[in-house]
């Protein structure tokens, strides 16, 4: 049964990645406070091949879970002694290793 | 005899209220919430990952005092209980809600040629589609101690944090601890 307020989130998203210009989506951005929230939580960090947000270690060494693969025997964790307070190193599902700045 | 319970999985009610949420503050500011209510933050902090919202912990006042005891100090913070109604809900415990999140983050890294933060897809989201986030939070201290991934996921402690982006959904706060 549908619910009032249930929501087909991934359908919609994909209607917007579908029609949305990226003039349209930088309005929108915008709009949200997108230049307030930069460095705001962790950087989406993308696998180009696989689409996987990695996790990223946070600063203040929380551990943000920012996305799990689909299958945990996937997931490999971060090599910790690479942490700094400007970089973070992620591992890819790919086995790649990408050097990114932290948030904040 | 008793019938069988349901089988298959239980979905989550998007439409649900959550009865008990616990948000951290300061003293004064709970004060006001208790006779005001609930206003959108004007400034942020790094706590915002979910974006612009008011945030809770589903269930738990404990986590709330944890919280509030690291953002605010033993003595100037305390503890608001509400009753949340959840309206359109993204749930990143839900692989699909997952995905949507996962392909609107590529698209805005691809589209904008820049630097996306999570605060940002969920404020994007927010804006277009969803009342409220839910997502789990893992106490980093136990993880950075566990020798063994797999081990600290299933042993490490973690909470229910909820992300509110329309403070309408927000009923009753009072606080519970001082």
């Amino acid at each position: 049964m549908q619910m009032k307020d249930e929501l087909d989130i991934l359908a919609e998203v994909r209607k917007y990645i579908a029609t949305a210009t990226p003039e349209q989506v930088a309005k929108d951005l915008e709009a949200t406070g997108f230049e307030a929230y930069k460095g705001i939580g962790p950087e989406v960090c993308l696998d180009e091949d696989i689409g996987l947000i990695a996790n990223v270690p946070f600063v203040t060494q929380q551990v943000w879970t920012t996305m799990l693969s689909p299958s945990a025997a996937q997931f490999k964790p971060f090599d910790f002694s690479h942490v700094s307070f400007s970089y973070v190193t992620c591992e890819s599902l790919a086995g790649n290793y990408e050097e990114m700045p932290l948030a904040g | 005899m008793d019938p069988l319970p349901p089988l298959g999985p239980v979905f989550q009610d998007r439409g649900d209220v959550v009865g008990a949420a616990y948000h951290g503050t300061y003293l004064e500011t709970g004060r006001q919430i208790e006779s005001g209510g609930f206003c959108l933050p004007e400034r942020q902090d790094e706590s915002q990952r979910m974006g612009k919202g008011v945030y809770f912990w589903e269930n738990s006042e404990r986590a709330a005092k944890r919280w509030a005891k690291k953002w605010y100090g033993d003595k100037s913070g305390c503890v608001v209980r509400a009753t949340i109604r959840l309206g359109r809900h993204l749930n990143m415990g839900i692989s699909e809600h997952q995905e949507a999140f996962k392909e609107l983050a590529g698209f805005l890294r691809k589209t904008q040629k820049t630097k996306i933060y999570e605060s940002q897809v969920y404020n994007l989201m927010a804006s277009r589609w969803i009342d409220s986030a839910r997502r789990i939070h893992e106490w980093g201290d136990q993880q950075l101690l566990a020798p063994d991934f797999d081990e600290a996921w299933t042993k490490g402690p973690s909470d229910t944090m909820i992300c509110v982006y329309m403070v309408s959904k927000i009923e009753a706060p009072c606080i519970v601890t001082s």
